[in-house]
C-alpha cells in the first residue's frame, strides 16, 4: 500500500493510466469511420471488452489519484509571490486539474452521445465538442512528455526532444479530430 | 544608484505580513544584494524603524541562507547565483525591486525574510546518509569510482540546500532538493547498499514535511543557484522504481 501513498508511486501511476488512454486516443483518430483516410485495425474481438476495462479502471486512477495529487500541491503552496516570474512552466502544465476535469466531462458527454443520437451535433453539440477537445489538448500538451520524466526514462539530452514530441502529439490529436468534426459539420 | 524597494514585512510567525515601501539611496554597483539591505538596514535602525530581517551567512553563495525572491526569482535574476553573490549593477538606477520570502508551506516565514527550512534537514535525517562503521580513514582509492560516476555525483552534490527549487515550484515541492540528495549517494558504491530505501523513506519524509508532488514544471531548475538539473529527478525516480522491483 506504500506505493499508492508515495509521491512517486502515485505519480508512476498517473503517468502510466494516462498514456494507456493517449494510446487510445491515437487509435480511436487513426481508426474513426469518420476518418477520411482510415487505417484498418486488426479485429482482435473478445479482447476489446478487456481492453475495455483496462480503460475504464485507467481513467478511475488516473482521475482520482490525479485530483488527490492536485489538491496536495495546492495545499503545499498557501501563498503565492506579490511578483512572479515563470521560466519553463506554461499554460497547460499549471491547469492539468482544470482541463482534466474539462476533458473528463467531454468523454462523458462523448459516450453518451454515442448511445443518445443528437449529443455532438447542433450549435451547443459542437461548442461542447471544441471546448472538450481543447481541453483534451492542453492536457495533453503537458501530459504526454510528463510521462517520460515521471517513470525516470528521460536524461539531459532527451528532455528537450521528448517535449517536443509529445507538444507535437497534442497538435496532432486537435487538429485531426477538429478536421474529422469539420468534415460532418451538418 | 537609487532604488525602489518592496520588502515583505511580518512581525512573527503567526502575524499576516504585508509588503511594504522603502527607499535605497546612494547604492553602489559593486555591493552585494546582501549588502544593498545592510545599508537600508543601517539607515533604518538610525531613523528607530526595525530593520528588515534577512537570513545570511557565508556570504560566498556555498552556504545555502539566503531565502529571498527577488523580482519574482528565487536568488534573483542572475543565472546560478545566489542572492549574496548577486551584485547591484545587475539593476539599474531607479529600478524598483520586490522582495519576498521563499513561499511554501513546509516552509513557514519566522520573521520578514526569514523562513524555517528545517524540513529540508528532516528530509535527509529520513535517509539521506550512508551507515558506516568510524574508524581510521580508509586509504585513497581502496573503492575504485569511475569517473563519469564521480562527476555525476558531484554534479549532484553540488545542491546547497537553499530550498530555491521548493521556492519557485508551483506545488512547493521539494522533489529537486530530494533527487540531488538520493542521487549523488545512488551512483557511488558506499551510498548503493541503502539506495532502496533511502529512496523510499526519503520522498515519505518529503511529502510528510508538508512538500508538493513534482508536477514536472522544471521551475525548480531555472531557479536552482547551483544548476542542479531535473535529470537527477527522472533518476530518482528510476532508484524508487528499482527499489519497488527489487533491483538492487
Amino acid at each position: 500500500m506504500r506505493f499508492f501513498q508515495n509521491t512517486v508511486g502515485r505519480k508512476i501511476i498517473v503517468a502510466a493510466t494516462g498514456q494507456i488512454m493517449v494510446v487510445f486516443v491515437v487509435l480511436h483518430l487513426l481508426g474513426n469511420p469518420l476518418n477520411p483516410y482510415p487505417v484498418k485495425l486488426p479485429d482482435i474481438g473478445s479482447l476489446k471488452q478487456l481492453l475495455r476495462v483496462l480503460l475504464l479502471l485507467s481513467f478511475i486512477f488516473h482521475a482520482f489519484l490525479g485530483v488527490q495529487v492536485a489538491i496536495e500541491n495546492r495545499a503545499a503552496k498557501p501563498q503565492t509571490y506579490v511578483v512572479r516570474k515563470k521560466f519553463h512552466t506554461n499554460f497547460a502544465a499549471e491547469n492539468m486539474l482544470w482541463t482534466g476535469i474539462l476533458a473528463a466531462a467531454f468523454i462523458i458527454y462523448h459516450l453518451l452521445g454515442a448511445s443518445m443520437p443528437g449529443a455532438g451535433s447542433g450549435y451547443i453539440g459542437t461548442v461542447i465538442y471544441l471546448v472538450g477537445l481543447t481541453a483534451l489538448f492542453l492536457h495533453l500538451y503537458h501530459g504526454i512528455a510528463s510521462f517520460f520524466q515521471t517513470v525516470g526514462c528521460n536524461n539531459e539530452r532527451t528532455l528537450p526532444v521528448i517535449e517536443r514530441i509529445g507538444k507535437g502529439m497534442a497538435v496532432i490529436m486537435l487538429v485531426g479530430y477538429a478536421y474529422m468534426m469539420l468534415l460532418n459539420w451538418p | 544608484m537609487d532604488l525602489n524597494l518592496f520588502v515583505w514585512r511580518q512581525k512573527r510567525p503567526d502575524e499576516k505580513g504585508a509588503m511594504e515601501r522603502y527607499e535605497a539611496e546612494d547604492i553602489s554597483p559593486d555591493m552585494s544584494f546582501l549588502e544593498m539591505l545592510d545599508v537600508v538596514n543601517e539607515e533604518l535602525i538610525k531613523r528607530g524603524m526595525e530593520p528588515i530581517a534577512f537570513d545570511h551567512d557565508c556570504r560566498e553563495g556555498i552556504c545555502g541562507m539566503c531565502s529571498q525572491v527577488i523580482n519574482g526569482i528565487p536568488h534573483g535574476p542572475r543565472e546560478k547565483t545566489t542572492a549574496c553573490q548577486l551584485h547591484m549593477r545587475n539593476f539599474k538606477d531607479g529600478d524598483t525591486i520586490y522582495i519576498e520570502p521563499f513561499r511554501a508551506k513546509a516552509f513557514p516565514v519566522i520573521k520578514d525574510l526569514i523562513i524555517d527550512r528545517s524540513a529540508l534537514d528532516r528530509i535527509i535525517q529520513a535517509g539521506g546518509y550512508i551507515s558506516a562503521h568510524t574508524g581510521g580513514v580508509p586509504d585513497a582509492n581502496t573503492i575504485l569510482i569511475p569517473k563519469e560516476d564521480a562527476d555525476t555525483a558531484m554534479d549532484a552534490a553540488e545542491c546547497i540546500g537553499c530550498g530555491a527549487c521548493v521556492a519557485a515550484c508551483p506545488n512547493g515541492s521539494a522533489m529537486l532538493f530530494t533527487a540531488a540528495k538520493v542521487s549523488h549517494l545512488a551512483v557511488l558504491p558506499q551510498g548503493k547498499i541503502e539506495a532502496a530505501r533511502r529512496v523510499c523513506v526519503m520522498t515519505e519524509a518529503m511529502l510528510k514535511e508538508g512538500f508538493g508532488n513534482c508536477g514536472n514544471h522544471y521551475e525548480c531548475q531555472a531557479a536552482c543557484p547551483k544548476g542542479i538539473k531535473v535529470k537527477f529527478i527522472a533518476k530518482l525516480n528510476r532508484e524508487y522504481i528499482k527499489a519497488q522491483i527489487g533491483i538492487k
